[in-house]
Formats: C-alpha cells, structure tokens, sequence
C-alpha cells in the first residue's frame, strides 16, 4: 500500500515532467526581423543514424531556389540570399567552404580547423563537441555549416535562435561528395563544387584503374598503441582501404581496443597508423610503438617494413581531400601499380 | 536571529549580483554600457537585435537555469545529509547520477540525441533508479538509512559500469556522453528553464516546509519518532523530492559534482546546523554559486569547460580553506 504510494508519486512526477516538455510551446521567433527569415522545418530529427541521409533532391537541370534541398539530418534548407557570413563548425566543412572560394565570407570557424592555413587566422567559436553557442550568435553569421559531431542538441539550440544551419553527416565519400554539391547550391557556387567533385572522381577513379586485377592486401589501421585501438568496419579509413585495393583485417563495426594477440594473429600485410589524431597535433610514438615491440616482430606487415604513416588529418576528416588519401595508401599498399 | 537575517540578505544580494553578471558576461563582446542601454529599451545602438538575442535568449535562460540547478542540488544535498545523518552523503547517494548517465548514452548510442530525448532519456532513467533504490532498501516496512546507503552505492557501481560500457560502444560519439556527464548549461533555453521549474520548485517548497523535522531526524530516528514524526513516510517523501530535484537537474544540466556536497557543508560552518536556517541559505547560496561557475566556465578558454570541472577546481579549494577557519 505504502510502497504503491511512492509509485503514484513517482509516476505523478514523471507525469509533470513530461506535461512541461508538451506544454512548452514550439520555439517562436526571438525578436521579428524585417526582412523575410530563412525557413527551416525540423523533420525526422528523431530519425536514427541510418535515416540522416536520405532525401536530398537535387535534379541538376533545375537551379532555380524552388528545389527542396535537405542536410544530412533532414532538415528542409530555404535561402533566399546567397550567404555572405558563414561559421564553420568543423574542420571538415571548413576545408571543403574554403575549396569553394568562400574563405573571405566565413567569419567562424572551430579551434581545430587548421587547413587551408588560412582557417587559422579567423575568429574561433570553441571547440567541435564544445561549440560556444553564445559565440557563433554574436558573429552575426547567415548561415551555419554544422556537422552531427556538434550534437543534435547543440544544432536544435541553433536553429532555435533562428540561425541557418546546414548540417553535414557524411558516412561514405559518396556522402562528401554529396554534401559538396550541397555546400555549392546554398553558396552559389555550384560550379566549383562540380569541379571539386569531377576532381576527386578523378583520382579516385586513377587509383582504381591502377590497383584493378592486384592481389587484396589485408590491412589493419592502428589509431593509438596504448590501449590498442583499431579502425573496423564503417569508418572512412576502411572505405579508403577497400579502394585502394586492401581489405580491414579487423570486422567489426566502428573502433574497439584489441589486444596484442588479436593483432598478431590477424598478422597484417601492411600496418597504417595515424600521424596526430585528425584534431591537430603531432605524435608518431603509435609508429615507434609498432616498429620496436618485440611481440609484434612476428607480423607480416613488422617483418616486411610495411608500416606507414598517413596524416590523420586526411583519413578521419570528411572533406575532399579523402581522394588524396585513397591515393595515398594506395601506393602503400600497391607500390609496384604506380611505377 | 540578527545575524541570521543579515546572512540572508547577503546571500540575496549575491543571487542579485549573479544574475547581473551572469547576463553581462560572455564570450560575445558586448560593453556594459550597450546591456543596459538595450535594457532600458534603447533599440538605436548598433546591432541591438543580437545584443538582445544574445542577453534575453541566451545569457538570461542559462542564469536562471544555473540557478534552479544550484538551489536545488544544494537542497537535496543537505536533505540527504541530514536524513542519512552522514556528512558524505551528496544528492547523487541514492543512483540518481549513475542512473541519469545511463538514460542519457543511451540516447546518444541510439543517435537520437536531441535535446527532449537527452532530458527524458536521462530523468526516466534517474527517477527509476531511485525508486529500485528504495524498493531495494525496504526491509519489512522499514527503510534503515545503512541499507539505503549501501543499496545506493552498489547501484551506482553497477550503472556506472553500463555507462562505461555504452560509453565505449558510442564510437564517435563517445566525447558527447562524457563531455554531458561533466555537466554543462550549454544548451541552456527558456524550453529547459520551463520544464525543470515546476517539479523543482514544487519540491524545494516541500522539503523548506519540513525543516524542523529533518532537525529531529537528525538527532536518530528514535528522537524523531518520540517527538510524533511518522518516521517511515517522512523519510519516502524526502527522497522522493531529493530524488526529484536532483533528476530535474541532472536532466538539464548532466552531472555536476561537488555542489550538492560541499554547499550545504559550506552553509552549515557559517549558520550551524539548524535546518530552518540551513535549508534556506544552502538554497540560496547554491543559487548564487552556480552562475557564477558558469560565468568562469564560458569565459575561461575560448569555446566552453564543462560546468562541473569549476565546481570541484574552484569549490573544493574554497570549502578547505572554510574547514580549516572552522576548526580554528
């Protein structure tokens, strides 16, 4: 009897609880502008990863504003101008904003967006997970280029503060290239992005002629030594590895730690690890780790000198230079295709 | 009764002081001078509308916010204190953490992390936790305080184990759990300030109300039993309003250490154990603290530090120094 009034209380609670998330109205508009506002309409925001990207249209003999284009969590995207001050919330979108010609219109951009150069010397809004929301406001941008690595929530703030944001959730470089064209139709410069993609298709297609008919090379990418960190499947250093000729050692989904075992007997041909950690920074100890413990001599990849370093900043960031790291572990992996 | 009247005023005029910093403060440089002439509803300034924005959307709804979270973790904090009479006990001795950061990976694994998800996902998960606590620390009829404890600490072990587990299976997304488990106001909106006030307001009042009797369950059940306090239901309802507030924040906010702690500890060596004093003070000084923490936190680096990195860096040192004055 007792215990069921505690239960009536707690579910009382909860009941409360959910009544103010209900009752609270549906974001209004902080203060009317005159000038007709960006319209973006939350859809499946609920959506679970699998759901973020699908549904963009775009038909590409029909440039006109009337096509619904939608980012990468399904957000509708309406412009009515051609942005003129842009933050960037990460490296990636920052890369790819300023390939397009745009690095005099972005006036944000994250502590870690480090390429082109150029990124450094604009103004910082925070972090990547930990953007100052406050910040970006005060930049006074029209459009927001985000990345699901903000937090949906972080996003969701944003819109609600009525700023535009365009966020990107690429998963595959189909997804990149996507997202470029994407990127070219809300800034007007459709053109160069068409020209970016043409360009990556380009070496990417090189590096697959060049590897056509080799022999898979298995390959296992090292993230950090200590514990044992390893790329698996669905990450984009395994969809570089399958282009340029190799295949994962490892199977599972995402990154996991290993042990020294399982790394020996899955015995790579060719071992890549990461320069820094995609964040900026600088270490090669993964890389000395690998070469110098005894308990890794028995491995092909140790035993045959057949481990590299590849720049993290190419293989985790989502921008187009993926194409060049495709080609670059490529010949890695397949030294004798590119004589 | 002079004195103590005086250190509620002053606490007041911190809380006042706190709220004007609080909306003068940030990374956006706004002068002084432009905050208080937009205030005064002078819109000729240049950029008013954002200097706006930024003061009515963003800096007011986190202050207030800030606020609710500190009064009410400090609150609960000593409420528990003084019903499990042990001066380790902290708003979170009953799972509630360690439930709440369960919800919450959870949500973030799904991917579905937005900011209602992130709220329910992690109040369901908190209020449950407290409620097996309870049921657990039941023994024919009675809940004694050292089974609670115990039932609560092994709970606790055990969720934070599942959260480490989700944690590691999050990937990608593993930074976001553990930057939402520090703490933060962030996210801070008037839709967060809206669904934390009512249960958070309604449970403060309740347990301010039941000050004198958490003064005789103090001095041991017995006393309080002899004194006509029905000890049993008295102390369900104050973990059940504890176990409220402390969800309420947690759910807005994610784990902050230390406040819930070390405030009431802090408000006890200045206005002694008294609870019809304590309570109060503790409130309005967890209040007061708590924006003040989050000034440091938007300020100190560019971008943000999670909210609960100050709380311990600056309180601890704070509270140490008032122990060893203390004891003097």
């Amino acid at each position: 009897m007792k215990k069921n009034r505690l239960l009536t209380v707690i579910l009382l609670s909860i009941a409360l609880f959910f009544s103010a998330c209900i009752s609270s109205p549906p974001p209004s508009p902080i203060s009317p502008s005159p000038s007709p506002q960006p319209s973006i309409t939350p859809e499946n925001t609920t959506n679970g990863l699998n759901g973020l990207n699908q549904s963009i249209k775009v038909s590409e003999n029909t440039p006109e504003r009337s096509e619904v284009l939608k980012d990468d969590l399904g957000y509708e995207i309406a412009m009515d101008k051609t942005p003129q001050r842009i933050v960037s919330l990460a490296p990636s979108n920052t890369e790819i904003l300023f390939a397009l010609g745009l690095g005099n219109r972005i006036v944000g951009v994250t502590d870690y967006c480090d390429y082109p150069p150029e990124a450094k010397e604009k103004e910082k809004i925070g972090g990547y997970s930990t953007i100052n929301i406050e910040k970006v406001v005060s930049l006074e941008p029209d459009l927001v280029v985000a990345a699901y690595g903000n937090g949906i929530e972080a996003i969701e703030t944003m819109k609600r503060l009525n700023l535009t944001v365009v966020a990107l959730n690429p998963r595959s470089i189909a997804d990149i290239e996507r997202d470029i064209i994407l990127l070219g139709k809300i800034t007007g410069t459709e053109e160069n992005a068409t020209r970016i993609v043409k360009e990556m298709e380009n070496e990417i297609n090189s590096v697959k002629k060049a590897v056509e008919g080799e022999k898979k090379v298995r390959v296992a990418h090292i993230v950090w030594h200590d514990p044992i960190w390893v790329s698996g499947k669905d990450t984009f250093i395994d969809e570089i590895i399958s282009i340029a000729g190799g295949e994962n050692v490892f199977n599972f989904t995402g990154w996991r730690i290993v042990s020294i075992e399982d790394l020996v007997s899955a015995n790579p041909d060719v071992i890549i690890v990461s320069s820094g950690n995609g964040m900026g920074g600088v270490q090669n100890i993964t890389y000395s780790w690998v070469m110098s413990d005894e308990r890794l001599k028995s491995i092909e990849a140790v035993r045959k000198n057949r481990v590299f370093i590849v720049d993290a900043d190419i293989i985790s960031r989502p921008s187009y230079r993926v194409a060049r790291a495709v080609e670059v572990v490529a010949r890695f992996l397949h030294p004798d295709a590119f004589q | 009764m002079n004195t103590k009247t005086g250190l509620i005023l002053i606490l007041i005029a911190l809380n006042i002081l706190a709220v004007i910093v609080g909306i003068s403060i940030g990374p956006a440089k706004i002068s002084v001078k432009d905050i208080f002439s937009v205030l005064s509803g002078n819109e000729n300034i240049s950029e008013a509308k954002t200097v706006k924005d930024i003061i009515f959307q963003i800096r007011l709804p986190r202050t207030i916010l800030a606020m609710l979270v500190g009064s009410s973790l400090a609150v609960a904090g000593c409420s528990m204190q003084a019903l499990f009479r042990n001066p380790l006990a902290d708003p979170y001795i009953i799972g509630v953490s360690s439930g709440a950061s369960v919800g919450a990976a959870t949500v973030f694994l799904l991917g579905i992390a937005t900011g209602i998800n992130i709220m329910a996902g992690a109040f369901l998960t908190a209020v449950l936790t407290a409620l097996v606590v309870y049921r657990i620390g039941v023994v024919r009829g009675r809940a004694p305080v050292y089974t609670l404890l115990l039932a609560g600490v092994a709970m606790a072990s055990f969720l934070s184990g599942v959260t480490s587990f989700l944690i590691y299976m999050a990937g990608e997304d593993m930074s976001k759990v553990i930057f939402w488990i520090m703490g933060g106001f962030w996210t801070a909106s008037w839709d967060k300030v809206k669904i934390a006030v009512l249960p958070m307001i309604f449970s403060l009042t309740f347990v301010l109300l039941n000050s004198w009797n958490l003064n005789a369950i103090l001095l041991g059940e017995e006393h309080a039993m002899s004194v006509g306090i029905d000890v049993e239901k008295f102390k369900r309802r104050i973990i059940v309003s504890s176990a409220l507030l402390t969800s309420s924040a947690v759910a807005v906010s994610g784990v902050i250490g230390f406040v819930g702690l070390i405030i009431p500890h802090m408000m006890r060596i200045i206005s002694g154990a008294d609870h019809r004093i304590l309570l109060p003070a503790s409130l309005l000084f967890g209040s007061a603290f708590m924006p003040f923490v989050d000034v440091i936190a938007r300020n100190v680096i560019e971008g943000e530090l999670p909210v609960g990195i100050i709380t311990a860096m600056l309180g601890a040192p704070f509270f140490l120094y008032l122990l060893r004055r203390g004891r003097m």
